[in-house]
């Protein structure tokens, strides 16, 4: 009986001391040397895991980005080891939610989709959180977007389109995804006579192209780049960057409504990879994470291996992203109108 | 008669399979048009044949004499208990587990299992329950980096 | 050739096949997990090494699949649940051994047919592939729905329920079609849909182990037969891959086709191939109690799927099954572009996959040659040491498949309901076809008609279809209304 208790109460030993060290959650400042820039109080970081949420699941975009960043990331700041947290669901909103609630010690990040302002302004109630409120560290690259229209499509100009009589049918990821919002509004905006067919995801909308059910997709021009350069396809349309011969969408504006709309898939577009940390996070944290970020980004050998991974980088501060996250959650109800009208279901 | 109808174990699963049909199928009636085709076009059917298995289970019970030996008797009371106990098991490992994460739960549920429940010898499940922690702890958190779950009580414990 | 020209990605390749087994028998841990968990170790990695280390590696986690498949009624993932309907039976007869030869051969088998059905479609990939639009999606799903009668044994009753039951369960999740919520109660975990993962254990892990507890003694119920666990019994099973030679081939060419169509996912193809063997067998009435030739089609389909799906995942950049969508990934990752370009500019690439593939697969063989004795004397040991192990890896696996806890209580509540079907004789593989196929029929059926409204029945290829369906159950109804030795099937649970 004593030799079962006696087990019992090591083998707890065990496991908590196991569970302790582990817990990258612990504020333990260790006697480690400082690395430049830490504040007097000493490097929280020294020592510990940094903790970054991706909203996705492993591989793609979203991570790929982290775990580059991450690794640099860490090293500036002094401390161990860079731990990806995979937190995949719910169109990224699980994550968010999870990044939210998570200590604002500084020991965890996370990416923020851009897509879920669309989210906020539409009142989703799963969601947690309030976009504006996270404290951002900085922005890696935009998300600029374009729509690709196939070579054998009817219309093959923007001007076509915006003439078209006919139908004309593009492909889109599922009902309240970003992907198909965003197709919505640019409908909305320029009153296009279209069909959007939802459910594609992924390269899903490309292949339909090109067995020619639909005519087109308004997506993210990195995606949808190795289909044009094959010759399938060409941009008639770009919002939130410049693509070399393809009209800016602002060129075909003529309305105040389409105007803001544009506007605002613009703002989406520039926001990209964006990293922040729970909110109320220490303003002196803050500014290392932010310092550490830049850094990171302004890093040659950093700047090499992304663009080995072919990962574009743009990047932004902190205060640039908050700017530009207010500006986009700043929206007539007009526009929140229309953009809960195309999630409502009959 | 009623009684051993009511508890007899074909008829209750045959009529939970009824009742989930046919509340998806109910509430399949709120969704919006194209939502709702699919699950009533399956669930309409699926409601139908459950009440048939229903029916034909009451019938088959029924029509079923139980062998009343006391061998047979003896012989289903000593499944039941199994089947108690190993409900009780895998009850306890959702319940610890959900509590208190993979890492913590794991190894006393091996433990538990193996000498309480199967009677096995303590350093057979000594030697288990440490196997199942380096295994959890080792592989999964320490070398594939998987942050595990850590259960709902010690969440809230360490807010 | 860039493959076994060079030592290091020889190398890469040779420690990877290890490794995709370890994950293919862990259950839960299966395929996409192993590779995610994997991703950290090839980032940064020279493209061609990662992207073979990730080939190989993910070729090969069906093989290992098979083992708690046949061992213990766990299937390693989705797919290898098909193996489960005749591979455990056989266990319980003593022959897990054979079982198990059987199951390597024809993975092996499968592997290489595959790889070489990728290189001889090569020429005509665009076309075939692109022949296949929404229409024809609806219409394979319910081919594959169809198979949910063939796969109910004697109750078609219970079976089709079983079925639907796993059909409606498919369609909890945020409709992506309408973006309704469906049964989801304002869980936001259930957005995604049920995880195929969590329920497949549910389904088939919780139920063996509490049936072991409560029977007491091992998985195999023959007692110690000598020789069947050991090599000889081994060996059996590799020759009767080579004894039922057409079937072999003729499931790893339709597990490599139906793996190649995007959109069916790649699950779909073992129990399209298994349902095969059954129709096209001259006493289906033995499958489902330990049939060889109920693990070798499966099998050899669960392999040569892998190479069909590569397929599309590289020159689509769309993901022949959920592993290639993680693996789609990884390779954009890595710096390799899947694509429309990938036909102009990455044929090298594409060259090493296909031929890492297939050596993957080869070894894979004589790797596990060296362990399946052993893991065949695993049938003898005591059921109550075997139980909590594979408890707690089953509870882990349900987490690990979305990182969610919920999905834990999902286990508990499904898991108790199938051990009472398992008790009761309700057929389960019925379940794993309605979950797998509901979503891809449903979001099939919709762009469908958005397309072409009604008309879409009248494409050839749904017409082609529309006559398999048809032709396939006549044959199925003309085949059990057969007068037979046992008599006329019944209908009766």
């Amino acid at each position: 009986m004593l030799k079962k208790i006696t087990i019992l109460i090591l083998f707890s030993l065990l496991a908590g001391c196991s569970q302790s060290s582990n817990d990258s959650n612990a504020n333990q400042p260790s006697g480690s040397a400082e690395t430049a820039g830490s504040s007097s109080s000493g490097n929280i970081f020294a020592g510990e895991n940094l903790n970054y949420i991706v909203t996705t699941n492993a591989g793609g975009g979203y991570d790929a980005y982290a775990r580059l960043i991450g690794r640099y990331l860490v090293k500036k700041l002094g401390g161990d080891n860079v731990v990806i947290n995979n937190i995949p669901g719910g169109g990224h909103i699980v994550g968010t939610n999870t990044l939210w609630k998570s200590k604002a010690d500084g020991l965890t990040i996370g990416t923020v989709n851009a897509g879920l302002i669309y989210n906020q302004l539409i009142g989703v109630k799963t969601l947690q959180f309030d976009i504006s409120k996270f404290s951002w560290i900085g922005k890696a690259a935009g998300e600029p977007r374009s729509l690709v229209i196939s070579e054998d499509c009817q219309v093959q100009s923007m001007e076509e389109l915006l003439a078209s009589v006919e139908v004309i049918k593009l492909a889109s990821a599922g009902v309240g995804s970003a992907s198909y919002l965003d197709t919505k509004l640019l409908a909305e905006a320029f009153d296009l006579n279209v069909d959007i067919i939802p459910g594609f995801e992924g390269n899903e909308g490309e292949m339909s192209m090109m067995r020619g059910e639909v005519c087109g997709q308004f997506g993210t021009t990195s995606s949808v780049q190795p289909f044009v350069d094959s010759g399938y396809g060409h941009f008639i349309l770009t919002v939130g960057g410049e693509v070399e011969g393809v009209p800016n969408a602002m060129e075909f504006v003529s309305t105040d409504k389409a105007r803001r709309i544009v506007s605002l898939i613009g703002a989406l577009s520039e926001l990209g990879r964006v990293t922040a940390a729970p909110p109320g996070t220490d303003p002196e944290v803050m500014e290392r994470l932010r310092e550490a970020y830049t850094a990171t980004l302004n890093d040659p050998e950093f700047l090499a291996e992304a663009e080995k991974m072919k990962l574009p980088i743009d990047a932004a501060s902190g205060d640039t992203v908050d700017q530009l996250v207010m500006a986009a959650m700043n929206q007539p109800q007009e526009t929140i109108d229309i953009i809960a009208d195309s999630v409502r279901v009959e | 008669m009623s009684a051993r109808l009511f508890l007899n174990g074909r008829i209750i699963t045959a009529f939970i399979m009824l009742l989930v049909f046919s509340v998806m199928t109910i509430m399949a009636f709120d969704f919006p048009a194209k939502a709702r085709l699919m699950p009533l076009m399956f669930g309409i059917p699926g409601t139908i044949f459950g009440l048939l298995q229903l029916l034909m289970e009451i019938k088959h019970a029924m029509a079923e004499v139980p062998d009343e030996s006391a061998e047979a008797v003896e012989k289903a009371k000593e499944e039941k208990k199994n089947e108690t106990q190993m409900f009780l098991w895998v009850f306890l490992y959702f319940i610890f587990i959900l509590g208190f994460g993979f890492i913590y739960a794991s190894p006393f549920l091996v433990f538990g299992f193996l000498f309480i429940a199967k009677k096995e010898s303590l350093k057979t499940a000594i030697i288990s329950s440490i196997c199942t922690f380096i295994v959890i702890y080792g592989v999964f958190q320490t070398w594939f980096q998987i942050p595990l779950f850590e259960g709902l009580i010690i969440e809230w414990l360490t807010g | 050739m860039n493959v076994i020209g060079s030592p290091y990605n020889m190398g890469m390749l040779l420690l990877a096949v290890p490794i995709g087994m370890f994950f293919g028998a862990i259950p839960g841990l299966g395929g996409k997990l192993g590779i995610v968990m994997m991703i950290p170790f090839v980032f940064g990695m020279d493209p061609i090494a990662g992207a073979i280390f990730l080939i190989s590696m993910h070729a090969v986690v069906h093989t290992g699949g098979s083992v708690p498949s046949i061992l213990f009624g766990v299937p390693g993932t989705g797919a290898d649940a098909a193996t489960v309907v005749d591979g455990l039976p056989m266990t319980r007869n003593g022959e897990a051994g054979r079982a198990m030869g059987a199951s390597l051969g024809a993975s092996g088998v499968g592997g290489v047919i595959g790889g070489l059905f990728l290189i001889c479609i090569l020429p005509v990939l665009r076309p075939v592939i692109l022949a296949f639009s929404p229409a024809e999606f609806f219409m394979l799903a319910i081919f594959g729905i169809t198979f949910i009668a063939m796969l109910s044994g004697n109750s078609l009753v219970k079976g089709l329920l079983v079925g639907f039951f796993g059909l409606m369960l498919s369609f909890v999740s945020l409709d992506p079609n309408t973006g309704a919520e469906r049964y989801t109660f304002g869980l936001l975990f259930l957005w995604d849909g049920m995880d195929i993962i969590t329920v497949i254990l549910a389904m088939f892990a919780i139920p063996e182990m509490i049936a072991l507890g409560v029977e007491g003694g091992s998985m195999s119920l023959a007692g110690k037969q000598k020789g069947t666990a050991g090599y000889k019994g081994v060996f059996t099973g590799l020759l009767d891959v080579f004894r039922h030679w057409g079937l072999t081939l003729r499931t790893s060419i339709m597990g490599a086709f139906i793996g190649m169509i995007p959109g069916l996912g790649g699950d779909a193809a073992t129990w399209i191939c298994y349902g095969h063997a059954i129709q096209s067998s001259k006493n289906p009435e033995k499958f489902g109690k330990g049939a060889v030739e109920g693990v070798i089609a499966p099998e050899t389909a669960n392999n040569s799927k892998e190479g069909g799906s590569l397929l599309p995942t590289l020159f689509f950049a769309v993901p022949g099954s959920s592993g290639m969508a993680i693996l789609l990934g990884a390779f954009v990752m890595l710096g390799i572009q899947p694509g429309p370009a990938m036909a102009l500019t990455g044929m090298d690439i594409v060259w090493t996959l296909i031929w890492a593939l297939m050596i993957a697969n080869i070894v894979a063989v004589f790797f596990f040659i060296a362990f399946v004795p052993m893991l065949g004397y695993l049938s003898y040991v005591r059921g109550s040491l075997l139980i909590p192990f594979v408890l707690a890896l089953t509870f882990l696996g349900a987490f690990l498949g979305h990182r969610s806890w919920e999905n834990l209580i999902v286990l508990f509540v499904l898991g108790g309901f199938a051990y009472f079907l398992k008790k009761y004789g309700w057929p389960r593989p019925p379940f794993v076809i309605g979950i797998i196929l509901g979503p891809i029929a449903e979001d099939s059926y919709h762009k469908a008609f958005q397309l072409w409204g009604y008309e879409f029945l009248l494409r050839p290829g749904a017409l082609i279809m529309i006559a398999l369906i048809i032709g396939s159950v006549g044959f199925y109804i003309w085949k059990s209304t057969r007068p037979k030795k046992e008599g006329v099937v019944e209908y009766v649970g």
